[in-house]
C-alpha cells in the first residue's frame, strides 16, 4: 500500500512502527557497543609458538603434556600402541582426557589392542600386570610411562 | 606451518563456487564475481566438499590431484549449465546519503575491522581446544589424511573414534587442507574457519543488498558479528558454527526467494542445505525444516511456484543417503546419542517428559543470553512479530524456522540417551547457534520490509 493511498491512521501506524524498529536497533546497537572492549580483549592477536598452540588443547584441560611429547618423540610413526590406565593417576578425568587426547595426538600411530600393539602407553596403569616383556621403558613422571614390547 | 598449500585449496573452493554461481546464472560479470566472492567461497565449500565426501565413500585416497580433478569436473559441468540457463536481473537498493550514509559506513567499517582482528587472532593465536574437536573431529580428519581415505575397520583409523556416524564433510575438508599443506598441520584450520566466517558475512551482505538498504543492512549485520559467541566460535574446531552459518545463509537466500521467486536463489539455498546436511546430523533435520518453512512462507506470500521449495526435501534426503548407505554396507558400529525412531514410541517418550521440560527451558535461556548473543534473538523476534501485519510471509519464515528448529533441538534432548544435564551442558550453547545466527541473518530483511513503505513514500515526497 502506498503512502498516498493510506489513511491518516495507517500513516500514523507506520510512523509508530518505524519508531519502534529504529528504537529496537538503537537499544541493540548500544548494548553491542558496551561489549566492544571485551571483544577486542578476547580477539587481541598474540604471537604464540607453534608448540604452545599445538599443545593448547591439553593445557586448556590441565593435562600433563610430558606424556604426549614423550610418546610422539619415542614411538615411531608407523608403530601401533595400546593404552592402559589405572590408579597411578588418581583423577578419572585426567585418565580419560589423556587417553582421548593421546589418540588424536599420536596419529598416524594407530591405537590397537594390547595383544597386537608395538608399544604400551600407561596412564597410571600397571605395566607388569599385563604379563608382557619389554625392550624399553620410558618413565615420563606423574605415574605415566611408555614401554616398547619385546617381540 | 605451511600456508601456501591451504590457500591454493581455498582458491579451488572459490573457483568451484564461482563456476557454480555462473552455472545457475548468479554471476555473469567480473563485478558480480567480486560482489559474490563470499557466496562463491561458501558455495564452493559445499559443492566441492560434497564431491570429496562422495569420492571418499567410493574409495578415493584424497591425493592432491583428486580435489583438483573434482574441481575441474564441477567447473566444466557448471560452465556447460551456464550456457543453458539465462542470467537474471540483479536488483540493488540505492546508495545512502547524509546521516544514513554515515551510519552504513561506520557499521561496515566496524564489521570489517572486527573481522580483520579475528583473522589475525585466528592466524596467530587460536588453537582448536574444544573437547569434541580433538575427541573425534580432528582425529577423523587426521585419519583420512594419514591412511589415505576412510578405510573402515582399520584399527585406530577413521571409525575408531567417537561418533563415526556423523557426516564427514568437515573432516574431509580438513583432511584436504592437510593434504595441500603437506602435513596434518591443525594450526592452519582456525584461519580456514575464519575465512568461511568472513565469507558468510560477505555472502549475506551480497544477497541481502538486493532488498536491504545499506543503512539497515550493515548495522544489522554488525549486531550479529559483534555477538561474543560469533567470534569465540571461530577456530574452535567444532562443526556447529559452520552448520549455523550454512543454515543462516540458506535462510537468507530462501527468504529473498520467497519475496522475489528468483529460482537462482532457491538453487543456492539447495546447495547450502546439502552442505549443511553433510556437515552434521542435525543439519539434515534443520535443512528439511527450513525447506518446509520456506514453502509455507512462499504460500503465504502468494504467487506461483511456492511448492518448488518442497523439491529441496528429496534433494537433501538424496544427498545424505550415500553416507547412510556406506555406514550400513561397511557395518560401521556406532552408538548414536539419539534415535529418531524413538519419537514413535509413546511409552519411551512419556517416561522422559522431564528431559523435554529441561530442554524447552534451557535452550531459550542460552539463546537469549546477553553474554553469548547480545540482543540478536530478541530483536529478530520483535521484528518478526511487528512484520506480521505488513509482510506475513517473513513472519512465517522467521518464527516458523526458529520455532521449528527450537522444538526439533528440544526433541533431540528429549530422546537422547545421554544424561540430560551433561548433554545440555556440553552441547546446548553450540547447537542453539543455528537458531540465533539464522535469526540475526534474517533481521536485515525483516527490518527493511518494515521500513520499506515509509522510505518509498518519503522518496516520492521528495
Amino acid at each position: 500500500m502506498t503512502e498516498e493511498a493510506a489513511t491518516p491512521r495507517e500513516r500514523a501506524g507506520r510512523k509508530w512502527m518505524r519508531a519502534v524498529v529504529l528504537a529496537a536497533f538503537a537499544v541493540s546497537g548500544i548494548a553491542a557497543l558496551t561489549k566492544i572492549p571485551h571483544l577486542v580483549r578476547a580477539a587481541a592477536p598474540e604471537r604464540v609458538s607453534a608448540r604452545t598452540r599445538a599443545l593448547a588443547p591439553a593445557t586448556f584441560y590441565g593435562l600433563d603434556t610430558r606424556l604426549l611429547e614423550s610418546a610422539a618423540r619415542d614411538i615411531p610413526r608407523d608403530s601401533t600402541y595400546a593404552v592402559i590406565a589405572g590408579g597411578g593417576v588418581r583423577s578419572r578425568f585426567v585418565r580419560i582426557a589423556e587417553r582421548t587426547f593421546l589418540e588424536y595426538w599420536l596419529l598416524p600411530r594407530r591405537r590397537t589392542h594390547v595383544s597386537s600393539s608395538d608399544w604400551i602407553v600407561s596412564i597410571g596403569g600397571d605395566l607388569q600386570s599385563l604379563g608382557l616383556r619389554y625392550s624399553r621403558l620410558v618413565r615420563v613422571g606423574g605415574g605415566m610411562a611408555l614401554a616398547e614390547r619385546l617381540r | 606451518m605451511r600456508v601456501g598449500g591451504p590457500l591454493v585449496f581455498d582458491l579451488l573452493l572459490l573457483g568451484t563456487g564461482q563456476a557454480v554461481l555462473y552455472g545457475i546464472g548468479v554471476v555473469r560479470s567480473r563485478g558480480q564475481a567480486l560482489v559474490y566472492a563470499g557466496l562463491a567461497l561458501v558455495v564452493g565449500w559445499c559443492a566441492l566438499g560434497a564431491a570429496i565426501v562422495y569420492a571418499l565413500i567410493l574409495g578415493a585416497s584424497l591425493e592432491v590431484w583428486q580435489p583438483i580433478l573434482l574441481t575441474a569436473a564441477l567447473a566444466a559441468g557448471a560452465l556447460a549449465l551456464g550456457r543453458v540457463i539465462r542470467a537474471g536481473d540483479d536488483t540493488l537498493e540505492g546508495r545512502e546519503r547524509g546521516p544514513a550514509q554515515v551510519c552504513a559506513v561506520a557499521a561496515a567499517a566496524l564489521v570489517v575491522g572486527y573481522l580483520a582482528l579475528l583473522g589475525l587472532h585466528a592466524a596467530l593465536t587460536t588453537s582448536p581446544t574444544g573437547w569434541d574437536t580433538w575427541a573425534f573431529w580432528l582425529p577423523r580428519a587426521k585419519a583420512i589424511f594419514s591412511f589415505h581415505g576412510l578405510h573402515p575397520h582399520l584399527q585406530g583409523g577413521f571409525d575408531s573414534f567417537a561418533h563415526p556416524e556423523y557426516p564427514p564433510l568437515v573432516p574431509a575438508i580438513d583432511a584436504t587442507v592437510f593434504r595441500f599443506a603437506g602435513d596434518a598441520s591443525v594450526l592452519t584450520l582456525p584461519f580456514q574457519d575464519w575465512l568461511l566466517a568472513t565469507a558468510f558475512v560477505a555472502a549475506a551482505a551480497a544477497v541481502l543488498r538486493r532488498r536491504v538498504r545499506p543503512a539497515v543492512l550493515w548495522p544489522a549485520l554488525c549486531l550479529l558479528v559483534l555477538a561474543p559467541q560469533f567470534g569465540a566460535s571461530i577456530g574452535e574446531g567444532y562443526a556447529d558454527p559452520e552448520l549455523a552459518r550454512l543454515i543462516a545463509l540458506a535462510a537468507v537466500c530462501g527468504g529473498v526467494w520467497v519475496l522475489e521467486r528468483d529460482g537462482r536463489l532457491l538453487a543456492v539455498t539447495g546447495i547450502l542445505l546439502v552442505g549443511a546436511s553433510l556437515t552434521k546430523r542435525e543439519g539434515l533435520g534443520l535443512g528439511l525444516l527450513l525447506a518446509v518453512t520456506l514453502a509455507l512462507a512462499a504460500r503465504v506470500e502468494g504467487g506461483r511456484g511456492w511448492a518448488r521449495a518442497l523439491l529441496l526435501v528429496p534433494v537433501l534426503i538424496f544427498a545424505a543417503l550415500p553416507w547412510q548407505i556406506w555406514l550400513h554396507v561397511e557395518r560401521v558400529a556406532y552408538k548414536p546419542d539419539y534415535s529418531l525412531r524413538t519419537l514413535f514410541h509413546p511409552g519411551y517418550l512419556s517416561g522422559r517428559l522431564g528431559r523435554l521440560g529441561i530442554a524447552l527451558e534451557r535452550l531459550p535461556r542460552i539463546a537469549l543470553s546477553f553474554d553469548h548473543w547480545l540482543l540478536v534473538l530478541p530483536l529478530a523476534l520483535l521484528l518478526a512479530f511487528l512484520v506480521i501485519g505488513t509482510r506475513s510471509s517473513l513472519a512465517v519464515l522467521v518464527l516458523g524456522a526458529i520455532g521449528a528448529g527450537y522444538l526439533g533441538l528440544a526433541c533431540v534432548y528429549w530422546i537422547g540417551t545421554l544424561p540430560v544435564d551433561w548433554y545440555m551442558r556440553t552441547s546446548a550453547s553450540r547447537v542453539v547457534a543455528s537458531l540465533v545466527v539464522l535469526a540475526g541473518a534474517l533481521t536485515p530483511l525483516v527490518a527493511a520490509e518494515l521500513l520499506r513503505g515509509e522510505r518509498v513514500s518519503s522518496a516520492r515526497l521528495e
